[in-house]
């Protein structure tokens, strides 16, 4: 009987098992594999070249220089998109009037289209005629024009910005719910108890959203890990590569210079570091705050 | 009554399976040709749809569809449907899309039909030498993109008492010098001299270009050997890093759009460009706007950016049988009939698209088109820059295929970044790009 509800089980499961077979198991090992080849304009004639793509890409300064500035961005991302959150979580959760209709105007960066943001962005922020530069010459909190995107030491930031305004109302929205999951009843328990604003966060809402907070995190590494279509349609990875992040590299050697068999090696050095991280996440990080 | 209807039915029946026979038939002896072109905006599409509804009028017996790839994913898009065996029958390229399309092995040579057209309407070799390559021709070129200097004569009016353009280098620099003006003596620059971009797109490439043109750079000896480090590209990057003190400093960031925005607002005196410019002023008749040749060295020689746009045809339309493909030839011909091609270049974007021969650039309805008769002073040095432009990479005709990836990988353009953002010597900035594109040809 056991035997027969298991198998009824893995048959139940087999459209999943199936779907992720072939779209995310089966491109996976096949950009393994063309990392092992040296291939030219598209997959028609490929070369075998061992493990030469990932002794190349070692020595490239390009790739080095996207690996820290992946790194930059994650952290820095997370950073804005774990603190600001939490924070718009905490005071949506509270009642004033207009509340539903905050909680749905926060969406919109959320729903925007990276397309249309990146659009926007490039004109807002363009120093000569953008609104942001004419609005801080205005007031006179700035004497010279700042250059957001042109700039190899603004770029980076202004970009990660951006790009954590549109992930905010999402994050925002998930620790919300986790939010109001807490009774009523526990805020007035620790409250007759004596405990301070900080208290009451520090010891009730903190553990009992932390599994929600760690799913943010994981959630948000593996998304900022990923962002390609902001950078790519603002600086493409300009100026002098200060905004070369690892999916921009490869979609610059894949589809600029077509040298797959590059791409393939640094999208499986990505694929291999995010399939740690998950495994890490879920192996420590997300059973301890389970508990 | 049942007996009625039942025969109704099975009249019904036999009339639509009729129908569907019949109209099936004629459907099979339908020609459906499909082609991509690069032109997403909706009156760019119109244009296109023009001349298809003119061709579908004349050939009943044939469908034409048009679909329109954005450029950003041309390479990929083609590469996958040459892989895939889905590819359209032809496609709107560029001679380095042609380059990869060819290096993929999807498109078939087409020297009958530039052998044709170059003896009905005489091609520019400018234009056509890119696409030559291998023994044969492997683009029809139906128009081309030139850059020549653009400016607003009245700010030449105001701060160098004179309409006349800078004729070499050293009045390019004076004349960028002295336009750029703070005017309500705030201290913040309200017009910039010129116009150049350092962004990290394929705009920077092409104006660094158009300056390398004049000096007598190449990318490539005729041979195929990378030959970019040189006095001639070292000098022309020199130039481009002085004239950069004059630009917008944010140009560091720019590309197409920023210029386009800047240069109608009165923020830009001069510019490197395309005439794409003429429709924003063609909007507002606003006719504060010429063109001129870009100003030369005095010891070069007169030299721009030509982008050539051609047709390829892909193996796919010669597998369809000898019937579809010389269709597609009629169709392809039929767009560079003077007639046709006129609203392909001057109705789709006046000022921008210019004639790839001679007899369509000669063409009365060209020159007639409304923005073009109104501002024919501003399109005709533009047009002429075609009998002394190029390509980078071009120089020779096509002699090395890694101008795909030197290209794609915006070596050039990464190369001014490097001299412009952070202030490498331009020696150091060619020797760089030199070294990069070696090691891309390399691969």
């Amino acid at each position: 009987m056991q035997k027969k509800n298991q198998l009824k089980g893995y048959l139940f499961l087999s459209p999943i098992i199936i779907l992720i077979a072939i779209f995310l198991i089966y491109p996976f090992v096949n950009v393994i594999r063309i990392s092992f080849f040296k291939t030219q304009f598209g997959f028609g004639e490929m070369e075998f070249s061992g493990i030469k793509n990932f002794i190349l890409l070692f020595k490239d300064e390009v790739f080095r220089i996207s690996i820290r500035n992946s790194m930059i961005w994650t952290v820095g991302s997370l950073i804005l998109q774990l603190s600001i959150p939490l924070g718009l979580a905490l005071l949506l959760n509270k009642k004033f009037r207009g509340v539903t209709f905050v909680r749905a105007i926060i969406l919109i960066p959320w729903i925007a289209p990276v397309v249309g943001v990146a659009m926007m962005t490039r004109w807002i922020l363009e120093p000569q005629l953008g609104l942001v530069n004419k609005i801080l010459m205005g007031t006179g909190l700035i004497r010279e024009h700042i250059n957001f995107l042109g700039s190899m030491t603004n770029a980076l930031p202004t970009l990660l910005i951006i790009s954590s305004w549109q992930f905010i109302p999402f994050g925002t929205l998930l620790m919300l719910a986790s939010l109001q999951t807490i009774s009523p009843e526990l805020y007035d328990a620790i409250k007759i108890d004596g405990a301070n604003s900080w208290q009451i966060f520090r010891y009730l809402i903190f553990p009992l959203i932390g599994s929600m907070i760690g799913f943010v995190f994981f959630f948000g590494f593996v998304w900022n890990f990923n962002t390609f279509a902001i950078i790519w349609m603002t600086t493409q990875g300009g100026p002098v590569n200060s905004t070369m992040t690892l999916p921009v590299l490869i979609y610059r050697r894949a589809f600029k210079s077509f040298n797959m068999g590059e791409a393939a090696s640094i999208a499986t050095i990505v694929g291999f570091f995010l399939i740690i991280v998950g495994f890490l996440f879920f192996k420590f990080l997300w059973k301890r705050t389970e508990r | 009554m049942w007996k009625k209807i039942i025969l109704i039915l099975m009249g019904l029946l036999l009339f639509s399976t009729y129908l569907v026979f019949a109209g099936g038939g004629k459907e099979e002896e339908k020609i459906s040709i499909t082609f991509w072109h690069h032109e997403p905006p909706a009156h760019r599409v119109k244009a296109f749809q023009m001349v298809i509804d003119k061709f579908m009028e004349e050939n009943p017996n044939v469908q034409v569809t048009q679909e329109a790839v954005p450029w950003d994913d041309a390479w990929p898009k083609t590469l996958a449907s040459i892989s895939t065996g889905t590819s359209p029958d032809f496609q709107f390229d560029l001679p380095d899309l042609n380059i990869s399309a060819y290096e993929a092995g999807g498109i078939i040579p087409v020297d009958d039909l530039v052998k044709k057209i170059d003896e009905e309407q005489g091609y520019f070799k400018s234009v056509s030498n890119p696409y030559y390559h291998h023994g044969h021709h492997w683009g029809v070129p139906i128009w081309h993109i030139p850059f020549a200097l653009i400016y607003r004569p009245s700010f030449f009016k105001k701060y160098m008492g004179t309409t006349e353009p800078p004729k070499d280098w050293d009045e390019f620099l004076e004349y960028a010098e002295k336009l750029t003006v703070d005017t309500d003596g705030d201290g913040t620059i309200d017009i910039y001299g010129c116009g150049i971009v350092a962004g990290m797109t394929l705009c920077t490439a092409e104006q660094i270009w158009a300056f390398m043109a004049q000096t007598g750079t190449t990318l490539f000896e005729p041979d195929g050997t990378v030959s970019f480090y040189s006095p001639e590209a070292i000098k022309a990057v020199q130039m481009y890093k002085d004239l950069f003190k004059y630009a917008p400093p944010a140009a560091t960031g720019w590309a197409w759009g920023e210029l386009e925005m800047n240069f109608p607002a009165g923020k830009i005196a001069m510019m490197p460009y395309f005439g794409a410019i003429l429709k924003a002023f063609y909007e507002q008749k606003n006719y504060d706007l010429a063109s001129a040749p870009l100003p030369y060295p005095k010891d070069g020689k007169k030299g721009t950016l030509v982008y050539p746009a051609a047709l390829m045809v892909f193996k796919t339309a010669e597998e369809k049988g000898q019937k579809h493909l010389d269709m597609v030839k009629k169709l392809i011909m039929f767009m560079m009939e003077p007639e046709n091609n006129y609203v392909l270049t001057a109705v789709q974007e006046p000022g921008l698209y210019m004639p790839a021969t001679r007899a369509n650039l000669e063409y009365e309805k060209f020159w007639s088109h409304g923005p073009v008769a109104e501002y024919k002073d501003f399109v005709k040095p533009i047009a002429e820059t075609v009998e002394y432009g190029s390509l980078f990479g071009f120089t020779h005709g096509a002699v090395n295929l890694a101008i795909g990836s030197i290209s794609g990988e915006n070596v050039l353009a990464e190369m001014v970044q490097k001299a412009v953002i952070q202030n490498v010597s331009a020696e150091e900035a060619v020797k760089w790009a030199h070294d990069r594109m070696v090691e891309i040809a390399s691969k």
